[in-house]
């Protein structure tokens, strides 16, 4: 008699169908508390992890990111363009001065077109004031500064905008030079121009709305947040229709042409409020209250002189 | 000419007695074929947006992110020609969802929550179906029936335990 190699008793004194049935019963002993164990609830979802993280939590951590602050005029300065009534316009320096550069980590998120408070759980500041100039740059943004940040989702950012104290735009929070030339026309007619604002203004963002999202520090890397002006706020564009909301509200070009002599303007604000119709200048001071942008987002002006 | 040999004939046995028991493992449905629909109801946001002149944001780019991965879209699309754009976020990822919503070098970041201040129903609380009564009784006579069948193979006297055992290998015909 030939053994067979792993047995469960001898043939003879067990039934095979006892056998059998055992190996049945224990399968089903297997399988049921598989079954029995099947959730009857939906699978349960992982807390989100939210950002920002709270101060404390942010300002424990042993290691820190970097977060950069830039200034950027966009292609309207760097590159010109043509404002809404018909000016080619080119910018050779457009000098702006920034201080009090904070960056904040909020909850609830802030949003600037609302009437809520910004709620900082966490922050970090460039005191300045940094004059920057937003056309001659060697990237396509310049550079204020960096600085240490405790990781988190910086979603705030705020600025002044304050005269600057030495260099050539001393004196004035925002001056622009450039030239004009009419987009059909004589070179001629083409105008220099400098315009000088001493307005003191600052400005409340949200999150930065771009293309890609930033603020996002994390330990041992960098991250940058962007204060943008929109200067075709100012000007129009003539790439928009009239009826557009931008060229509604923006000045143009001609009611400065119309006040340059020989080719060239020069002019600051108090001369402006004097050349210019009151509607005009009231006009500028409220786009000049709009200037500062987070990318594409928003601002909250929060404090502006005159 | 090959035939069963006694040793063949109990491997075998009892490889079709574990097939036996390994398909009643088997989940039901799949013998019968079964389709099972349930419902649920989820939030569904409708976002509008407009310029502050009030002119729609029409076909404007719409991204989606999800609480979880704030720098991955979730979703994306586009408004309607009204500035219109419904969001449906999963309900199952409770916090705050972000839309952001650009057209012509102007945006904004829509924040929208997500959880239990959201309205949400279902028709039924789980995915998977109830157990009917009959359904749990069977299932409480198999957890039974298993423990005392597993007990009752290991109670049984195995003269040849002593012996060291081999591993196992698959069956193999043998030839007379």
């Amino acid at each position: 008699m030939k053994h067979t190699p792993f047995r469960l008793g001898t043939a003879k004194k067990r039934d095979p169908l006892g056998k059998g049935l055992t190996l049945v019963l224990l399968a089903l002993g297997m399988g049921s508390p598989l079954v029995a164990c099947r959730p009857v609830s939906e699978p349960r979802v992982e807390a989100p992890e939210r950002e920002p993280a709270p101060a404390s939590l942010a300002q424990s951590e042993a290691e820190t990111g970097t977060l950069e602050f830039w200034a950027n005029g966009e292609d309207f300065i760097r590159e010109g363009f043509v404002s809404k009534d018909g000016w080619v316009l080119s910018f050779d320096q457009v000098y702006v001065t920034l201080a009090d550069m904070t960056a904040y980590q909020t909850d609830p998120p802030f949003e600037p077109e609302s009437d809520m408070a910004l709620q900082p759980k966490a922050l970090v500041s460039l005191s300045g004031p940094l004059t920057v100039n937003l056309v001659s740059t060697p990237e396509e943004r310049a550079f204020l500064g960096s600085l240490a940040a405790p990781p988190g989702h910086y979603n705030a950012f705020s600025w002044r905008m304050v005269p600057a104290v030495s260099g050539p735009a001393a004196g004035y929070s925002l001056w622009i030079q450039g030239s004009a030339q009419p987009e059909e026309g004589d070179a001629n007619d083409a105008i220099d121009f400098v315009l000088k604002f001493p307005q003191e203004l600052a400005f409340t963002c949200g999150e930065y709305v771009g293309e890609e999202r930033k603020g996002f520090v994390r330990a041992g890397q960098v991250a940058d947040l962007e204060a943008t002006f929109h200067f075709d706020h100012l000007f129009g564009d003539g790439e928009l229709p009239p009826e557009d909301g931008l060229n509604q509200g923006a000045l143009g070009f001609a009611p400065l042409a119309a006040l340059a002599t020989e080719g060239s303007l020069e002019m600051d604000w108090a001369g402006l409020q004097e050349q210019l119709s009151p509607t005009e200048a009231e006009q500028i001071m409220e786009i000049l209250k709009h200037l500062g942008h987070v990318g594409e987002g928003h601002c909250r002006e929060t404090a502006a002189g005159s | 000419m090959y035939t069963f040999s006694p040793r063949s004939w109990n491997l075998y046995r009892r490889l079709g007695l574990g097939l036996l028991g390994l398909s009643l493992l088997m989940p039901a449905r799949a013998l019968a074929h079964g389709v099972e629909a349930s419902f649920r109801a989820i939030p569904t946001f409708q976002i509008e947006a407009r310029y502050d002149s009030g002119e729609p944001m029409g076909s404007a780019q719409v991204t989606v992110f999800a609480p979880t991965d704030p720098t991955t879209p979730w979703q994306e699309g586009q408004t309607d020609a009204a500035g219109q754009f419904l969001l449906q976020p999963d309900p199952e990822l409770p916090g705050l969802w972000q839309v952001r919503i650009r057209q012509a070098g102007h945006g904004v970041l829509l924040n929208v929550p997500v959880g239990a201040d959201a309205t949400t129903a279902a028709g039924i609380s789980s995915s998977s179906p109830p157990f009917g009564p009959l359904q749990r009784g069977v299932m409480a006579a198999c957890v039974i029936w298993g423990c005392l069948g597993t007990a009752l193979f290991f109670s049984t006297p195995r003269p040849g335990s002593k012996a060291p055992r081999p591993a196992f290998t698959a069956p193999a015909l043998e030839q007379d």
